[in-house]
């Protein structure tokens, strides 16, 4: 025996989803949930950096942005950081020299045919469940897209009709 | 015998890196040893759990630094290695078993040598990245 089902506000519902694919809407859920997992192996980075006069592990920070692609974020030492630190020279001694951690942080982080490496990033990144922290903000950020564009919501005549029809 | 040691063994054991040199060198290299050598570094690793113990699952991040005198030989070191490795999976010399070995990332180096020497007594060097996953004994706890 053949049932007949009606649904009622399906263009209206098609037209909301259609709403949240949007590039603006994406972008605006993905952002922030992209900056958390950063943040996230950012502050487990600071963590673990190789620490000598500490301005390595000051110098680690986020940069957020957004291009055609969609919004990124780069963990890692950032500029502005240059100034003279205490440093313990291959003689020996201690002495202050001019440091720029973004010309040196990548000699830690891979070593060189002299040193070894002192790894902070690679294990940062590893041992962050970065996935895991993006699903859960943009469901969390999705949910709340949703229910914005709740209230912008009205039935057409085609729905109203329907649902009258439906109480006979 | 952990798994660095058994990379070791496996990379010492295979023809085609011997051909070209015998220093393998774990976590760091003696300040004597010649060009070319290969130096294995753990960088991380995970084990995995469920939700009473330890699944005896691990991965690891293993750097695999390749350095010769040039360019040109560092990169068939480095692709030596990578024919002994990427996409291995069976049970290493101690019975370890790997159940995925994975080249993730491959980069190019140059230390330039000190003041006063010739561009050319540089060390050129192929960083490679693996992703390692490997079995591991699960504790037990009478």
């Amino acid at each position: 025996m053949a049932k007949q089902t009606t649904i009622v506000g399906e263009k209206a519902l098609m037209k909301r989803l259609a709403g949240l694919a949007s590039k603006a809407s994406r972008n605006r859920i993905a952002r922030p949930a992209i900056g958390a997992a950063a943040s996230a192996i950012n502050k487990k980075a600071k963590s673990i950096v190789v620490e000598e006069s500490g301005l390595q592990r000051k110098s680690l920070g986020v940069k957020r942005g957004t291009n055609t692609r969609g919004p990124f974020a780069v963990v890692g030492p950032r500029h502005g950081f240059k100034q003279q630190v205490e440093r313990t020279m291959p003689s020996g001694y201690r002495s202050y020299v001019m440091s720029d951690p973004t010309k040196y942080a990548h000699l830690i982080e891979f070593g060189t045919s002299h040193s070894s490496p002192q790894p902070f990033l690679r294990p940062a990144y590893d041992g962050t469940d970065s996935k895991g922290i993006i699903a859960r903000r943009m469901q969390a950020g999705l949910r709340k897209e949703a229910q914005n564009r709740s209230g912008s919501f009205k039935a057409d005549k085609g729905d109203v009709k329907a649902l009258r029809g439906l109480d006979k | 015998m952990s798994l660095l040691t058994d990379l070791q063994a496996r990379l010492v054991a295979d023809s085609g890196i011997s051909a070209i040199t015998t220093r393998i060198r774990l976590s760091r290299s003696e300040q004597s040893d010649a060009l070319p050598r290969v130096v294995v570094h753990k960088i991380s690793s995970q084990h995995e759990h469920h939700m009473l113990a330890a699944t005896g699952k691990a991965t690891a991040r293993v750097q695999i630094d390749c350095y010769a005198n040039s360019p040109v030989s560092a990169d068939a070191l480095a692709e030596a290695v990578r024919q002994a490795l990427d996409g291995f999976r069976g049970t290493m010399n101690s019975g370890v078993f790997v159940s995925m070995c994975h080249l993730d990332n491959e980069r190019t180096t140059y230390d330039a040598p000190l003041e006063g020497g010739h561009a050319s007594d540089g060390v050129d060097g192929v960083q490679l990245d693996y992703m390692i996953g490997w079995s591991v004994s699960v504790p037990s706890f009478a």
